[in-house]
């Protein structure tokens, strides 16, 4: 069956779309984000009925985290266990990303919720 | 096709009521373990924190919202479902890349893998006769080639050791990073007399 091999160098759409989530959350004052956080915010900021699903958006952010787009870490432990909930994996935009989703804009292609996974940004 | 099972896990969770949150929440579990299952235990422990933290985040945010614990478990469940596809396309590129990793390895492994030895002590035949060739060594440092040659007539004893001495030398140069010995140098010679 033919497949489409991704480049390296081009966002999809919810890529494009974590970004963004996250530069607004870092507006607002949150530097680091975490998977469910980030996930409410493309919801809100797409207006989707929906929440992104777990497979796609860890997919996403560990594309996003190997392009150095973004990086990540996990919690500290001691911070988890006094608020009585499971460790978060903390993710932040590096300059990197935060250029790329600029430049993607700049390229002036702003695809609509409908487009996910069917077509792609590029920033070259 | 999506929607479909996504209707049918709508109507099975309203059906279970207030069972259907745990359930749910473990079927999800049950389905990363399985889908991470045979992948690098850094990549494995990682997926399975995040999606343990995600279960909680979402129930306890949902339970803020005013739902219900069985239109949670729906939701929950239904988000699950439209991610199967990029969880095992994710899957399936973690495991190549592992693949492709291990094929990387293999100098290493046609080095440091004895044959003949244990076929050969099982039939009580003495392993030291002569000299088998060495590994090439030249891309080693001196701590480890004195460390082989110390290990003089290479019976089974001096093999582990050598073996032991390249092994931690492997180690220490590069850590868990994938090994291939430069260009340069001859493939290992395997010993099997």
């Amino acid at each position: 069956m033919f497949r489409m091999r991704r480049r390296r160098d081009v966002l999809l759409p919810i890529e494009q779309d974590i970004l963004s989530a996250a530069l607004e959350l870092r507006r607002r004052g949150t530097r680091e984000f975490f998977g469910f956080r980030v996930a409410r915010a493309i919801q809100s900021e797409t207006g989707a009925r929906a929440l992104v699903a777990h497979g796609t958006l860890y997919k996403a952010l560990g594309r996003l985290e190997d392009l150095d787009f973004l990086t990540s870490r996990w919690e500290d432990p001691a911070a988890a266990e006094a608020e009585g909930r499971p460790r978060r994996r903390l993710y932040q935009v590096t300059a990197a990303g935060q250029h790329a989703l600029a430049a993607a804009l700049a390229a002036g292609v702003r695809h609509s919720r409908r487009a996910t996974g069917r077509t792609a940004l590029s920033w070259r | 096709m999506a929607m479909m099972t996504g209707l049918v896990l709508l109507v099975i969770t309203l059906c279970l009521g207030a069972f259907a949150l745990p359930l749910a929440e473990r079927l999800i579990v049950g389905f990363v373990r399985w889908s991470t299952q045979g992948l690098p235990p850094e990549i494995r422990d990682r997926r399975r924190g995040e999606i343990q933290s995600e279960l909680f985040e979402q129930r306890r945010q949902d339970a803020a919202d005013g739902y219900k614990p069985a239109e949670i478990a729906a939701r929950i469940l239904v988000r699950w479902a439209r991610g199967i596809p990029d969880e095992l396309a994710w899957h399936r590129e973690v495991l190549r890349a592992a693949k492709k990793a291990r094929i990387v390895k293999k100098p290493r492994a046609q080095i440091l893998r004895p044959t003949g030895i244990p076929s050969q002590a099982a039939l009580g035949i003495p392993t030291v006769t002569e000299d088998p060739p060495l590994p090439p060594l030249g891309w080693l440092d001196g701590t480890a080639s004195a460390a082989i040659s110390a290990a003089g007539r290479y019976d089974e004893q001096s093999r582990q050791m050598r073996r032991a001495a390249i092994q931690a030398q492997l180690t220490s140069m590069w850590g868990n990073e994938v090994v291939c010995p430069p260009p340069s140098e001859p493939p290992a010679e395997e010993a099997d007399p």
